[in-house]
């Protein structure tokens, strides 16, 4: 049984845990797998709500998921059809690609890496000041709050803290092309 | 609209907090609308790198698309 099916299994017992496990390893598969929908449907939606559909899934024990990896094919199958749905409710299947376009081979996410958590780590410390503070107050709150919620706790007004995020970001990926690591292309 | 407006529009949209509207459906960030094709094209790739890093910040390791769905699940 691979990890993945490990960590569904698990969840399928209404462990809360292993369903988040079971996530990270899902999330960026199934993101990669809406890159053709990018222009026609908000990806960050799509992709929350069919890990929310999976857990429901989860807890119908009359369900039965069949192969290796089946819950991650069955999630990127859920994906596929809520991206046409919000397409379609937004009168933006213009933007949608055709129907019989072969599905991208997508793989299981790999396990973490340790030496690009500590890289990224690194990384951030390294950021000024306002631009630490702005990152730090979105990564804690962001799930949470919206950006202008999270700014005005932070002392800044949306725009500044937006900027500060995006001086923040583009520092953090100087600092980590200086240690050889292209976080974009690693994750495509 | 100068490159730095269309950043920090960009960056508006990358958040993981999602609204929701009276049937419970989830709601793009209003800055998602204003996005051309193009800029879409560029969040995308801005989601994809900002929760990898929102896993190594996390003590958990989560991103925050997986804290905002378990928050929902409470």
């Amino acid at each position: 049984m691979s990890s993945i099916d490990s960590a569904f299994a698990k969840a399928r017992t209404g462990d809360r845990d292993a369903f988040a496990d079971w996530m990270g390893s899902v999330e960026l598969p199934i993101r990669l797998s809406l890159r053709r929908f990018v222009q026609a449907v908000d990806v960050e939606g799509v992709v929350q709500e069919t890990l929310l559909r999976m857990w429901v899934l989860s807890q119908d024990q009359e369900r039965v998921l069949e192969g290796e990896n089946a819950s991650l094919r069955f999630a990127l199958g859920v994906a596929r059809n809520l991206a046409r749905a919000e397409a379609r409710r937004f009168g933006r299947e213009r933007l949608l690609p055709p129907e019989n376009l072969p599905e991208p081979a997508i793989e299981p996410e790999p396990t973490a890496d340790p030496g690009l958590r500590r890289a990224i780590l690194e990384c951030v410390q390294k950021l000024a000041a306002k631009p630490l503070q702005a990152l730090r107050a979105r990564m804690q709150l962001s799930s949470l709050m919206a950006d202008r919620e999270i700014a005005a706790r932070a002392g800044m007004t949306l725009n500044t803290f937006l900027q500060n995020i995006v001086r923040a970001r583009k520092q953090v990926a100087n600092c980590l092309e200086r240690k050889g690591i292209a976080l974009e292309e690693a994750m495509s | 609209m100068s490159d730095r407006d269309l950043d920090v529009l960009i960056e508006a949209a990358v958040t993981p907090y999602r609204e929701r509207d009276v049937e419970g459906r989830v709601t793009p960030p209003p800055a998602w609308w204003d996005l051309s094709p193009e800029a879409r094209e560029e969040l995308y790739r801005r989601q994809i790198v900002t929760r990898v890093i929102e896993k190594a910040f996390d003590a958990e390791g989560w991103s925050g698309t997986v804290r905002a769905v378990m928050r929902r699940i409470g």
